[in-house]
């Protein structure tokens, strides 16, 4: 999670060597403990210099609708629409409208989502902590990355838990070269599904 | 059958990680296995009612059976101005200042193409979103990884990556090139 302090320095950083920023902003509204994230577009001068992307995929579970925009400086503003209007026409407008209801209706459903979504990051914290995988609790998205024990590669341990748990875990090698040694496990299942898991991988003995 | 050879911009394409994992899956629970997929990362909850409902209502409108205007319905914009109003305070003028895309993935692709020329770079973090990479390798940019580590709170070091575009501007500054002028995307997740 982005604070408001690294988005000034990154503000910066970008102004004084003419570097465009692009915020991906997909987990805006998936943040835990209280705390809200901020939005690159807060910093002062973040518009001049740069754009957030924003979806409404995690935040309405629109994920297979499409559906998205972009805000912020006006010359890459400008360039999006410029190629949009050679790739296609927009999108259908139903879904445009679709997606005006979702972001001017009440949002307690997306309140709600939050809060199904720490509850559940709460037991996978809690449950590791149980098995003896110890691990850092996100404080946003819906994703955690626990570090690889036994100095396994990433790829030997998410194959021995899919083969021998049953368990599917991404390698962390697939997000970069800076993901060796972890693998992500996300939270888009329910409490009891993360627990069975959890209680698959220690059944293997290998904490 | 004819085989047609994939232009050099498809080849260029970074290989799909995730679809070796995701074979795997299938082939398992084809054989019976219950398997619990903590890899995927799509929501598992359904969209909520009332947006479903606007959906099927505004389906059975005939003035969206037609072409959309180009750059979108200026009332979905409108409705994102205000949804940053509401929600960060942060002013945005719709006409100007938003363009609606086929989900982040989407833009995420074409801010590259529309800003990268082949040679420049792009400062991606890692690890990160593989989709960040798509846009830069069609344009033929160069990315440079910019680490995030455990011991920065799981976020990013800005002098790691002040110096790695230090060294970037060097070894550019020996070509006639220049990375500098709306060359380099920066993306943050
Ligand atoms: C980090 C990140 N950015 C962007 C996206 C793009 O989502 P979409 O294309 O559905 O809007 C995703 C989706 O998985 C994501 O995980």
């Amino acid at each position: 999670m982005a604070s408001s302090a690294f988005f000034e320095e990154t503000v910066r950083f970008a102004n004084d060597h003419d570097i465009c920023t692009v915020h991906d902003f997909a987990y805006g509204a998936i943040s835990f403990d209280g705390v809200k994230h901020p939005s690159f577009m807060q910093t002062k001068g973040a518009k001049e210099n740069g754009i957030e992307i924003y979806t409404l995929s995690k935040t309405y579970n629109m994920a297979g609708w499409r559906v998205g925009f972009a805000v912020g400086n006006r010359s890459v503003i400008k360039h999006l629409n410029v190629l949009q209007d050679h790739q296609y026409v927009s999108l259908f407008g139903a879904v445009q409208r679709a997606a005006t209801t979702a972001l001017t209706s009440s949002q307690a459903g997306v309140t709600e989502l939050q809060q199904m979504y720490e509850k559940r990051r709460n037991v996978l914290v809690q449950e590791a902590k149980r098995i003896g995988w110890a691990q850092q609790a996100p404080k946003g998205s819906f994703f955690a990355w626990f570090k690889v024990p036994n100095g396994m590669s990433e790829t030997e341990f998410a194959t021995q838990l899919l083969h021998e748990a049953h368990v599917a875990v991404a390698p962390g090698n697939g997000f970069g070269e800076h993901g060796r040694g972890y693998v992500r496990i996300g939270l888009v299942n329910d409490e009891t599904k993360i627990k069975e898991a959890m209680s698959r991988i220690q059944a293997l003995n290998l904490f | 059958m004819k085989q047609y050879a994939a232009s050099t911009m498809i080849r260029r394409l970074p290989e799909q990680y995730f679809s070796k994992l995701e074979k795997s899956i299938v082939a398992l629970k084809s054989q019976g296995a219950d398997i619990i997929n903590l890899a995927q990362g799509s929501p598992d909850q359904p969209t909520p009612d009332h947006i479903i409902k606007s959906l099927q209502e505004a389906a059975a409108d005939p003035q969206f059976h037609r072409y959309s205007p180009f750059q979108g319905f200026s009332f979905f914009k409108e409705a994102v101005a205000e949804f940053y109003k509401d929600q960060y305070d942060v002013d945005l003028d719709p006409n100007e200042e938003v363009c609606i895309l086929f989900g982040g993935k989407g833009g995420l692709v074409e801010v590259s193409q529309c800003l990268l020329n082949r040679g420049d770079v792009a400062l991606v973090p890692d690890p990160g979103y593989p989709d960040y990479w798509s846009g830069v390798a069609m344009q033929e940019a160069n990315m440079h990884m910019m680490p995030l580590r455990h011991e920065h709170g799981s976020f990013l070091s800005m002098k790691t990556f002040q110096l790695g575009c230090a060294m970037k501007q060097s070894c550019y500054s020996s070509t006639t090139r220049t990375t500098r002028q709306g060359g380099g995307v920066f993306c943050v997740f």
